[in-house]
């Protein structure tokens, strides 16, 4: 997809505009918030699983070599193929010389955050491959020409009513109401016929094991499945940091995902692939192939980025990021939004060009609260915001006005004789009324808020007057 | 594996060690390492230490969220009875799709007419479940040449017969299980938890979104005797 | 005896130390926006049993140096800040987010410094967000204050996420007299300040406060109590703009029996007008209601 975080600020008065987004945002993440508590509640063991999470995460970072040399081997054994692509490029060069050997004509899709990372719709559209979406989201998405706005429903900014005039329009046997269960069973109508006729299938992956090679799918529909097996071809594109050690870890991290996610125990449908058709199966792939992408993964496993490989992908950080819940996720310009967005985005393209994320944050820490695997996610935005000060990246204006402000409060003299001026003339301004509906260079804030009027004397003016009136009373 | 693949790896394995400020390791320190982070994986599993696992399996394949309906019946003969029933009940015509598994297709299923292949549009297949887990309410298939991986996917309406007494507790149970049978693993292992859904469209929760909308769990015979 | 010139501590160590000495670090909000904040909060930590004191020699926490990532500038800022509060037992902050800063954050400004560390160590024990410290050091509560309002509590991030303050506010204000609290949808939810971020990302700010002003509407409380004054403003603020009627003032304010003159944005005349309007009159046409 295309990038536009460097437009993020248009992108946010674009999004502001759009009353129907705060509509389908609200109505969604209310919902995921409510359900992820309730079922947190149920789980009083919860504390500890996600500390397990995060220290089997780490364990395996710090291991990942050899995990990956041990999934290879299993993948391979299990009669799967393995390829590595350190870059987009080289994962999607990958995948259709895959499509090319088979003379691909259609392939059928599970959503992947991973697949929107590479480039893959593109990719396939250039070489004149038909793509089919299976995941109800992404099949929304792809008839309507969007980007994901959501790593989980990546059609969160659609309200059922765009989606039942999208799929009047769009579907063969258009769905009779606008009720969500009719636009369910239209999109199911729709699709049905696509997963048999595909010639090659790709998914993403949620977590690879290293003990067994195996590739797990974790979703809701059934789409994996009917994606994976029908087909005489699965490609698999999954990035490095999604290994764990064994099937008993994974389990840990079963556990932890649909709840983060979702507000439930567990999928629908969590599905273990472990290599192509074997012998005398009636249903299965001929080929089963895994391409493990890096696109800059191993950068982050260098420094302080390190425990953001730990993202096991839930969005729960999103859900409860109130800057996500204003804008979308589409203002964010990249694959991925919300707070991990905010951290991957400058991450996997550059820093410069993506300098509004990490800082359009409040720094409130709900994300690193509701994080399963404890990634300290406000940490490690102001620490990106630290990297944008050291290369210069800070917009000039702002970092001359913090150089002035610092200046002044390391003197606490010129401070004092400053605020003094600046607390007088709002005083002034303000009269009698207690507040200032328009204050020059405030602008951003008064647009919307009023300033509260100060009282005309700083506290520490105060103070001194109230000292000095002590000691000529005669107390110290 | 081409020569772009070779390449790359030798990168990433490269840049890995280098990111961690160190050459290959130890495989025996690192399994050592791996174990000691699950010393006692009961402190993380959820408790339900008032409940069997038929009552606790029961309890979830029945809730809301997974809006499966249960029969118990003593043997598999009783289970035929039990899914001529379901077909009576929702007014199905009595043919089914069946896995060519054994186990099923030895059965007298007398006035149910059986065919052993599947279509994306079949209403009714039965299957017999590997497995099943009482934490979730999950039931495991495994893919295997008598039960092909789409019988579990493609149906309108999924009834499957599961022993009760390969209900197990937890999902790290069934690991178990595999480790002591030589730890072979099949090309798929689908754990399977309710009908078919999805909350794409404002978080409300839809079912039957490509795979089954209907899921109908026959419980046959007695509970295992030591509980695991 | 003037103790600004007294940078050594020479006089308080002569004191026999019955009191704990405690400095306040006023913040730069505070010190410019409302000062009434910061002598309700020597009023209250006096009341405590405290001896307080302002050393003049401070400005701000330096978090928007943190926050914007010129670390240069915050290590130095919170340098300042140590060596001016050197004398004192306690350290006391009316801000979750300064109070968060110097004893939380600053530490990771101090990582490859051993010897400046150890004594950020010291400093970092001793601050505490005033809430928390009258609570949870002190052990105290307020008594024969009286404040007649519904009142809706916002907890601020940094003072709930990074300081644990929570139910402190809750059980100093339930023993004000007169005082009933009424939840808040969406307590735990950030206002949107932000600090530089409100400065930074204006209209995505004001989305947030919007959200937050429709749940304190929603409330039906009279009044919005917080404990961090740039909270504080945000929302007030916006319901000035929006024409609500809520008092917003500190909880310090208010638990030290200082909230009977205008709240945030309010002036004495927005006061006069609504107490004329809220006043029910009897026949002769007083007011019945006693004032607080």
């Amino acid at each position: 997809m295309r990038q536009t975080s460097d437009k993020f600020k248009a992108n946010v008065t674009a999004a502001l505009q759009r009353p129907n987004l705060r509509v389908a945002l609200n109505r969604t993440t209310t919902l995921l918030q409510t359900r992820r508590a309730g079922v947190i509640a149920d789980f009083p063991e919860y504390e500890e699983v996600r500390d397990a999470g995060q220290r089997i995460k780490d364990h395996t970072l710090e291991n990942l070599d050899h995990y990956l040399v041990e999934f290879e081997k299993n993948a391979i054994a299990s009669g799967a193929k393995v390829h590595w692509a350190s870059t987009p490029k080289e994962a999607t060069d990958t995948i259709l010389e895959i499509c090319k050997a088979h003379d691909a004509k259609s392939v059928t899709r599970v959503k992947s955050m991973l697949g929107e990372e590479i480039g893959i719709g593109e990719a396939l559209a250039a070489n004149g491959i038909e793509r089919v979406e299976t995941d109800l989201a992404e099949h929304i998405i792809q008839l309507a020409g969007d980007p994901p706005s959501h790593i989980v429903m990546p059609a969160m900014h659609k309200t059922h009513e765009d989606v039942a005039e999208l799929f009047r329009r769009k579907h063969a046997e258009p769905p009779e109401s606008d009720d969500v269960g009719e636009l369910v069973e239209s999109a199911r109508r729709e699709l049905r016929p696509k997963y048999v006729s595909a010639d090659i299938g790709i998914s993403g992956a949620n977590f690879i094991v290293a003990d067994t090679g195996s590739v797990v799918t974790v979703t809701n529909e059934g789409n994996a499945e009917l994606t994976t097996a029908p087909p005489r071809v699965h490609i698999v594109n999954v990035g490095i940091e999604k290994l764990v050690p064994t099937t008993e870890h994974c389990s840990v991290f079963i556990r932890l995902l649909a709840r983060a996610a979702l507000g439930t125990e567990i999928t629908q449908y969590t599905t273990f692939h472990n290599g192509p058709k074997r012998l005398g199966d009636l249903d299965g792939p001929e080929e089963m192939h895994i391409v493990l992408v890096d696109n800059r993964r191993t950068e982050m496993l260098a420094d302080f980025l390190r425990p953001m490989l730990r993202c096991i992908r839930c969005g729960a950080c999103m859900n409860h990021c109130p800057v996500y819940g204003a804008i979308g996720g589409h203002a964010y310009g990249g694959v991925y939004p919300g707070p991990m967005g905010s951290v991957l985005t400058p991450a996997m393209t550059s820093l410069k060009q993506a300098g509004d994320l990490p800082n359009a944050c409040t720094l409130n820490g709900r994300c690193k609260e509701v994080c399963p695997v404890n990634i300290p996610l406000p940490d490690l935005m102001r620490r990106l915001r630290e990297k944008q000060w050291r290369e210069n990246l800070t917009p000039r204006s702002f970092r001359f006005g913090l150089g002035v402000w610092a200046f002044a409060v390391r003197r606490p003299w010129l401070y004092r004789l400053g605020s003094r001026v600046g607390v007088g003339v709002m005083r002034l301004l303000a009269g009698r009324r207690g507040r200032l509906s328009i204050l020059p260079g405030a602008g951003g804030w008064t647009r919307h808020r009023n300033l509260p009027a100060p009282e005309g004397a700083t506290f520490m003016q105060q103070y001194k007057r109230v000292k000095r009136g002590a000691r000529g009373n005669g107390e110290a | 594996m081409s020569d772009r693949s070779n390449e790359a790896r030798a990168a990433i394995l490269g840049r890995i060690r280098s990111a961690l400020g160190r050459g290959p390791l130890d495989a025996e320190r690192i399994v050592r390492e791996r174990q000691a982070l699950l010393p006692s994986v009961e402190t993380l599993q959820p408790k339900f230490d008032d409940l069997s696992n038929r009552q606790r399996f029961i309890a979830r394949a029945t809730s809301e969220r997974l809006t499966a309906t249960v029969d118990e019946v003593s043997d598999m003969p009783s289970a035929v009875t039990a899914v001529y029933r379901y077909l009576q009940r929702l007014k199905l015509e009595t043919r089914i799709a069946l896995p060519p598994m054994p186990r099923l297709r030895d059965l007298d299923w007398s006035d149910i007419e059986v065919h052993h292949d599947i279509t994306p549009n079949e209403p009714v297949a039965v299957g017999l479940a590997d497995y099943a887990i009482a934490e979730t309410g999950t039931l495991v298939f495994t893919s295997r040449p008598e039960s092909p991986t789409l019988f579990n996917y493609m149906p309108l309406h999924h009834v499957i017969l599961v022993e009760a007494a390969t209900i197990l507790r937890y999902m790290e149970d069934y690991w178990g299980i595999v480790r002591r049978q030589g730890n072979v693993h099949p090309r798929n292992t689908n754990f399977i938890t309710g009908t078919s859904g999805t909350a794409d469209i404002e978080a409300k929760n839809i079912r039957g979104a490509h795979g089954p909308r209907y899921m109908h769990i026959v419980i046959v015979g007695e509970d295992a005797r030591v509980e695991s | 005896m003037n103790s600004d010139n007294d940078a050594l501590g020479f006089e308080a160590y002569k004191k026999p130390r019955v009191k704990p000495r405690v400095g306040l670090f006023v913040t730069c909000l505070v010190d410019a926006m409302r000062p009434s904040i910061g002598f309700a909060s020597i009023k209250l930590l006096e009341d405590a049993g405290c001896q307080v004191e302002v050393p003049s020699l401070q400005t701000c926490c330096g978090q928007p140096a943190f926050n914007s990532g010129a670390d240069d500038y915050a290590r130095a800022i919170v340098s300042q800040v140590i060596d001016a509060f050197e004398a004192f037992d306690y350290v006391v902050v009316p801000s979750g987010s300064c109070a968060g800063m110097l004893k939380v954050h600053a530490a990771e400004l101090f990582v490859d410094d051993p010897q400046r560390m150890a004594g950020y160590a010291v400093f970092s024990q001793k601050t505490f967000e005033i809430m928390s410290f009258l609570r949870d050091v002190i052990g105290y509560q307020p008594e024969g204050v009286r404040y007649d309002g519904v009142v809706a509590y916002h907890d601020a991030c940094a003072g709930l996420r990074e300081l644990d303050i929570h139910d402190q506010p809750r059980a100093l204000l339930d023993g004000v007299e007169g005082l009933s609290r009424v939840p808040l949808e969406g307590d735990n939810v950030c206002c949107g300040f932000g600090g530089t971020f409100c400065v930074k990302y204006p209209d995505i700010s004001n989305e947030i406060v919007e959200d937050k002003a429709r749940c304190i509407a929603r409330s039906g409380a009279d009044t919005l109590l917080a404990g961090d004054l740039g909270c504080l403003m945000n929302m007030a603020g916006k319901l000035s703009r929006e024409g609500q009627s809520v008092k917003v003032f500190h909880t310090i304010e208010v638990l030290a029996g200082m909230a009977n003159g205008p709240g945030i944005c309010q002036s004495a005349g927005d006061m006069r007008s609504e107490e004329a309007s809220a006043l029910p009159t009897d026949a002769a046409g007083s007011s019945t209601k006693a004032r607080s």
